[in-house]
């Protein structure tokens, strides 16, 4: 496949589509989750109650096209997440946070993982380690709001993702 | 199936216990489950184990997966190790490089127990 090729599937048109497809197969398979579309307005309505944030991303590149894949959500929707994925009580002692930022970049990575797959299934990318960061406040908020993202409700919780075109090599080596 | 022993690869802890539950879940006779954080750390445990079935991950630090099987595969020692990569990666280049590593079967994540399952079904 020619690098213009691959960059048009990668960042098309058509990404928006094939990362929340990605979305919903990761969540609903391993996650037992469900997602929904979700416009601005409704975004903020739920994202209003959130002080508590955390953003996960994970760079992908091949020698002629690299960008990298983030996610946003309130740490209410990771550990209900780290809950489901693990079959723990939800209302249960929450998790520590070095489990919730594993769990959060593992979600992360699969999301990636599936769209690349369907994307440009004939190249090999490299995945660069998730990088997990706590955000706190509504300041965080309205940016994740403002942000070109697509935005998701996930089990009634807000969601965004992120996807950015970029050349830079991967932050770490290793998934 | 008779009561296999089984050794899960990943530098995720969270991905080793996807993987045990979805084992679990699947009701897979196993008469042991065994983690390791990564190749190297899997190829001593390999040498001082017995293993049935190896499901490991690609992209791991110290020793990767595909540096693991190369291990493996030129040790010579196990003959009876099947191997299963588990990865995001489903491209059909990694699969390719998979299968000429004697690697039985390419799993993608995520994956349900049921998948899980049906693959050792038909590699056990």
């Amino acid at each position: 496949m020619c690098s213009l090729k691959l960059c048009e599937n990668v960042f098309g048109s058509s990404a928006g589509d094939a990362i929340r497809s990605a979305l919903a197969t990761v969540a609903e398979r391993s996650f037992f989750a469900l997602v929904d579309a979700c416009d601005e307005t409704h975004f903020a309505e739920l994202a209003a109650s959130h002080e508590q944030w955390l953003e996960a991303a994970v760079r992908f590149d091949e020698p002629s096209c690299a960008g990298e894949l983030s996610c946003t959500l309130p740490v209410a929707l990771a550990t209900q997440l780290f809950a489901a994925f693990g079959g723990i009580d939800p209302d249960g002692p929450p998790p520590e946070s070095e489990e919730l930022f594993d769990l959060i970049g593992e979600f992360v990575n699969m999301i990636c993982g599936a769209w690349l797959t369907r994307a440009a299934g004939h190249q090999v990318f490299r995945l660069g380690g998730p990088v997990v960061t706590p955000r706190a406040g509504a300041e965080w908020m309205r940016a994740a709001i403002a942000a070109p993202g697509l935005m998701a409700a996930i089990d009634d919780l807000p969601f965004v993702i992120e996807l950015r075109a970029g050349t830079a090599p991967s932050r770490t080596a290793s998934v | 199936m008779k009561p296999i022993r089984i050794l899960i690869v990943d530098d995720s802890a969270t991905m080793r216990r996807m993987i045990r539950r979805a084992l679990e879940l699947a009701e897979v006779p196993a008469e042991g489950i065994f983690e390791a954080g990564d190749g190297l750390e899997a190829l001593r445990f390999l040498e001082a184990h017995a293993v049935d079935v190896l499901f490991t991950d690609v992209n791991m630090p110290v020793m990767t997966g595909p540096e693991l099987l190369k291990e493996i595969a030129a040790a010579g020692r196990w003959p009876n190790l099947r191997r299963v990569i588990v990865s995001t990666d489903g491209s059909t280049s990694r699969r390719d490089e998979a299968a000429a590593l004697d690697v039985r079967c390419y799993l993608e994540k995520p994956f349900s127990p049921e998948v899980i399952r049906d693959v050792l079904a038909e590699i056990v």
